[in-house]
């Protein structure tokens, strides 16, 4: 399982914005939903889960509603704002564009140097 | 942007509640995890634990949560300041002490600058005063220019872009609340133009009231408040002025003080060619016109007028020196003075917080040493006590202002009440550079001094610190410490020394021999005309003045009883001063004081005779001319022989006879020394009418007298000005306001400095004292008596003190120059004001450090050793 800590920063702001995307949710379903959609490689530390969330939120990227859960309890749900979906594009293209790069860099022969 | 503000403030604005959502969300992910991992066959008190564990510390969360919001720096500042108030309010006597010093620095600061600011540095509130010059006669003129003189000044616009002239007068007031005399200006048309003010309300004097002759007069804001009470329907309304009717036409900015600050009246110049005025002109100088050149255009002026003229105006000079209101050197040595004192206060206060501050560091070094040790860097130690000190310091601002405010709400009540009008100090308000300067120094003071227990902790390794059972530091702060105190006891001592000069000085005045009586003598102002001479009013000549001031005194002495009321042209200490010019041995002319006076005025002010006889009735206009003299004069001008029976010239033809000598008497002011004066008969020669004054020896309650005297005298014309009616001791006691406004100032001072330094003096030895606890302990179990501990500790006490007082004592005799000229008949070396102040110096410490050396020496030895 790979931390998100040892990922590039930004990532795990990208994912939380990803799994949002796919549905409200609550701060404990942004983590098994990263999980999920990452086929659990991804290991999210749960220390910088929710600043992380809070700061989304803070940004405007994020909205907030208290809700029910699945199993009745009362918790925090998170949707997507227009912000967000905006800067979910905007961020999806850019990592493309950034493993492109480096993935064309990596494969780089001596002869093409 | 906008949704980032929007989400601060709303967790700014709901700050607990955000604390309330973040703890159940943590709450929520905790339980919901724990059923994920019971789901997946856990047993449940290991899932929550489990569970309690991937999330970590939630408090550490909270905290990295809420900065999402940007609530970081709130949050620090919540909990340092909390902290701080938490720490402050577990030592209640520290934290108000130094609130109160600092309080009582900043207040006295602020309230000192502003007075400074207002009397020493702020410009006259003229348009470019720096343009200003002003035009004096010099050489064989006393200041003056003639209107002819001013006229050519006034073509000269290639030097100035305008010229005024102006001379003072002394007019009475009528025809609004209370008959008054004021000073009055009478200026030329462009004065205000040329000064470029503007008035409080209605219009200045203008050129065309000086071509058309208007009748327009400017009030100062404190007549218009005293004669008209403030109404603003004073303008159009009349007043007479030494009996001329004038409009008024506009009040005075208060700030506007021209040329002096106890002018109340400004009325247009009567320029007709016949008028004959002693002129001071003032111009605004040209751009590009430098003073020399001004000066080299006078010089050829001047040049011309003695060709002109060369019999009279012989020795003509002129001079343009730059624009500069006169202020009494005395009372600028005297306004300095104080501040000064003020300012030693103000050091005193300060050593006293650094004394406290630096006390307290010392002893918080172990605390800080065992916060350092748990972990917390030198930026989480120095921000929390900086919170504190901010804390302090903004509190002690805060009241100090409010202090400094009343202060000066006071002090210009109490300036209103004084006898005179003190130059630029009517209208001293909150200053804000003084406010902002006074606030950033004391912040900055306290921050360095709460930063201090940091310094020391960097000296001292914590480890050092822990391991030493005493509360160390106290080594290294000890000179500091001794400092403390010598400063303030050398400033206390400069204080009380001054104080018991000044105090000196001021008995020493009262009971001066003043060459008359003042007790039981009642003064009425009666004056007619004004200092520029009489007005049409029926009494203009000399024969009438005197006929009318005769039935005057008769009708007082009708009520009062024969002989007890007497005429005099000018009171003694009233500031007026008459000279009349008389012909020198060598062809000089010598001015020698004189006074008109009735033939009762010796008897009444209890003037002793010395030789010869006083005035008779006898002695009336036409018969011939006599006059007597003081001492000093007899003595001056027939050393060794009698005076009486000699004659004074007054021309070539004419000549007085001296029919009588009296003792000498004080004059118009009491720090110049007596000289020469004759006394002539106002039935002969009436000259000052202006400032006529009856007096009256009463023994009854001088308030139903006056009555009865003002209703006598309006008999007789029930439009005579009675301008005041005062004790001649209450006019003494005016007369020496400065003396004795000083002497109360530094009394009241040095009062304050002697607790402060006394209050300084204890908490040093009470710290030092307690530091050595240890030693004491030793020294009692080996045989010392409590005795000795206390003699040790105040002995110890005394040294730093003793030094503080000789050094105080020494500048002192240094600043001896400045002291004695506003010291009466006293010698700054008095030795009794040094030996006083030093032994009351003494005193209090003796007191201030007993107490603490007291409770060392009563601690049980044992128990001390054990504790440590």
């Amino acid at each position: 399982m790979i931390k998100t800590s040892e990922l590039l920063p930004g990532t795990l702001d990208i994912l939380i914005l990803k799994a949002v995307s796919l549905g409200e949710l609550h701060g404990y379903g942004v983590l098994l939903r990263i999980e999920q959609i990452s086929g659990r490689t991804l290991e999210i530390e749960q220390g910088s889960l929710y600043p992380a969330l809070h700061r989304l939120e803070h940004r405007g990227l994020l909205a907030t509603e208290w809700g029910v859960s699945e199993n009745n309890r009362r918790a925090k749900f998170y949707k997507l704002t227009r912000a967000g979906q905006g800067r979910l594009r905007e961020q999806t293209s850019n990592w493309e564009q950034l493993v492109a790069t480096i993935t064309s860099a990596l494969r780089a022969q001596p002869d093409e140097a | 942007m906008f949704s980032r503000l929007r989400s601060l403030l709303t967790a700014l604005l709901r700050s607990r509640s955000l604390n309330r959502e973040i703890d159940e969300e943590l709450r929520f992910h905790c339980e919901a995890r724990t059923e994920d991992l019971v789901r997946r066959g856990m047993e449940r008190g290991a899932a929550e634990w489990q569970a309690r564990i991937e999330l970590g510390a939630t408090a550490a969360h909270r905290e990295e949560m809420r900065a999402s919001h940007g609530l970081r720096l709130f949050d620090y500042l919540r909990q340092e300041f909390g902290q701080a108030i938490r720490t402050l309010r577990r030592n209640p006597a520290f934290s108000l002490s130094i609130v109160g010093l600092i309080a009582l620095g900043v207040g006295s600061n602020v309230a000192i600058f502003s007075v400074v600011d207002a009397v020493l540095f702020r410009p006259p509130p003229f348009a470019e005063p720096e343009r200003l010059v002003s035009i004096n006669g010099a050489g064989s003129r006393n200041g003056w220019i003639s209107l002819p003189e001013y006229q050519t000044l006034k073509t000269r616009s290639d030097l100035f872009t305008g010229t005024a002239a102006y001379v003072r007068d002394l007019v009475t007031v009528t025809g609004a609340n209370e008959p008054d005399q004021v000073y009055a200006v009478r200026a030329t048309g462009q004065l205000f133009s040329v000064l470029g003010v503007r008035a409080l309300l209605g219009r200045m004097i203008e050129e065309s009231d000086e071509i058309q002759r208007t009748r327009a007069a400017v009030i100062s804001r404190r007549l218009w408040q005293r004669q008209f009470d403030g109404n603003t329907d004073v303008l159009g309304k009349t007043i007479s002025l030494s009996g001329e009717l004038f409009t008024v036409v506009g009040v005075m900015r208060p700030e506007i003080e021209f040329p002096v600050s106890n002018v109340d009246v400004w009325i247009p110049l009567d320029t007709a060619p016949d008028s004959r005025y002693f002129l001071t002109a003032i111009a605004r100088l040209k751009d590009g016109v430098t003073l020399s050149a001004v000066q080299s255009a006078m010089d050829v002026f001047a040049a011309q007028i003695r060709q002109e003229d060369p019999q009279k105006d012989a020795n003509v000079l002129l001079a343009a020196p730059p624009w500069r209101q006169s202020v009494e050197p005395a009372y600028e040595l005297t306004m300095m003075l104080i501040f000064a004192a003020f300012g030693c206060v103000l050091l005193i206060a300060c050593g006293n917080v650094a004394g406290l501050l630096l006390g307290r560091a010392a002893q918080r070094q172990r605390e800080i040493a065992i916060r350092g040790a748990l972990g917390a860097g030198p930026w989480r130690i120095a921000r929390g006590l900086l919170a504190e000190s901010l804390m302090l310091s903004a509190l002690g601002s805060v009241l100090g202002l409010i202090a400094a405010h009343q202060a000066l709400r006071l002090l210009s009540k109490l300036l209103a009440r004084l006898p005179i009008v003190l130059p630029h100090l009517q209208f001293v308000e909150l200053n804000a550079r003084g406010v902002t300067a006074s606030v950033l120094l004391c912040l900055a003071v306290a921050c360095l001094c709460s930063l201090a227990p940091i310094l020391f902790a960097a000296g001292a390794p914590a480890r050092a610190a822990l391991r030493s059972g005493e509360r160390t530091g106290s080594k290294a702060s000890r000179p500091l410490f001794s400092f403390l105190v010598a400063s303030q006891a050398a400033f206390a001592c400069f204080l009380l020394v001054g104080s018991g000069l000044m105090l000196h000085s001021v008995v020493h005045l009262q009971n001066a021999d003043k060459g008359f009586k003042p007790e039981n003598i009642l003064a009425l102002s009666v004056p007619t005309g004004t200092m520029r001479g009489p007005r049409p009013t029926g009494k203009e000549t000399q024969p009438q003045i005197a006929a009318y001031y005769e039935r005057l005194l008769e009708q007082v002495e009708r009520i009062n009883g024969p002989g007890s009321a007497a005429l005099v042209s000018n009171l003694p200490l009233s500031g007026i001063n008459m000279t009349l010019a008389f012909p020198g041995a060598d062809g000089e002319t010598i001015g020698l004081s004189a006074t008109s006076v009735s033939s009762q005025y010796f008897a009444v002010m209890g003037v002793p005779l010395v030789s010869g006889r006083l005035f008779t009735p006898a002695e009336r206009d036409g018969s011939a001319p006599v006059v007597v003299v003081n001492e000093r004069l007899a003595s001056e001008m027939f050393p060794g022989q009698s005076a009486v029976g000699q004659y004074l010239p007054v021309s070539q033809e004419a000549k007085i006879r001296i029919v009588g000598v009296v003792k000498d008497s004080w004059q118009s002011k009491y720090d110049q020394p007596i000289a020469g004066e004759i006394y002539l008969p106002y039935e002969q020669a009436i000259r000052w009418a202006f400032a006529s004054t009856i007096v009256i020896r009463t023994d009854r309650d001088s308030r139903t007298t006056a009555e009865a005297l003002q209703r006598a005298i309006w008999a007789v014309d029930p439009n005579q000005p009675i301008t005041r009616i005062r004790g001649m001791d209450a006019i003494l006691s005016d007369a020496i306001w400065r003396p004795r406004f000083s002497a109360w100032a530094f009394s009241l001072l040095g009062l304050i400095a002697l607790l402060l330094s006394a209050l300084g003096t204890y908490a040093v030895v009470n710290y030092t004292s307690a530091l050595r606890m240890r030693e004491v302990g030793i020294r009692m179990c080996v045989g010392a008596t409590a005795r000795d501990v206390v003699r040790l500790v105040v002995a110890e006490a005394m040294r730093p003190l003793a030094i503080g007082l000789a050094v105080g004592g020494l500048a002192t005799l240094g600043l001896a120059r400045f002291l004695s000229s506003v010291l009466y008949e006293t010698s700054s070396w008095e030795p009794e004001a040094y030996l006083g102040a030093a032994a009351v110096m003494l005193a209090a410490s003796v007191i201030a450090s007993f107490l603490p050396a007291l409770r060392a020496a009563s601690a049980d030895p044992v128990s001390v050793l054990r504790a440590e």
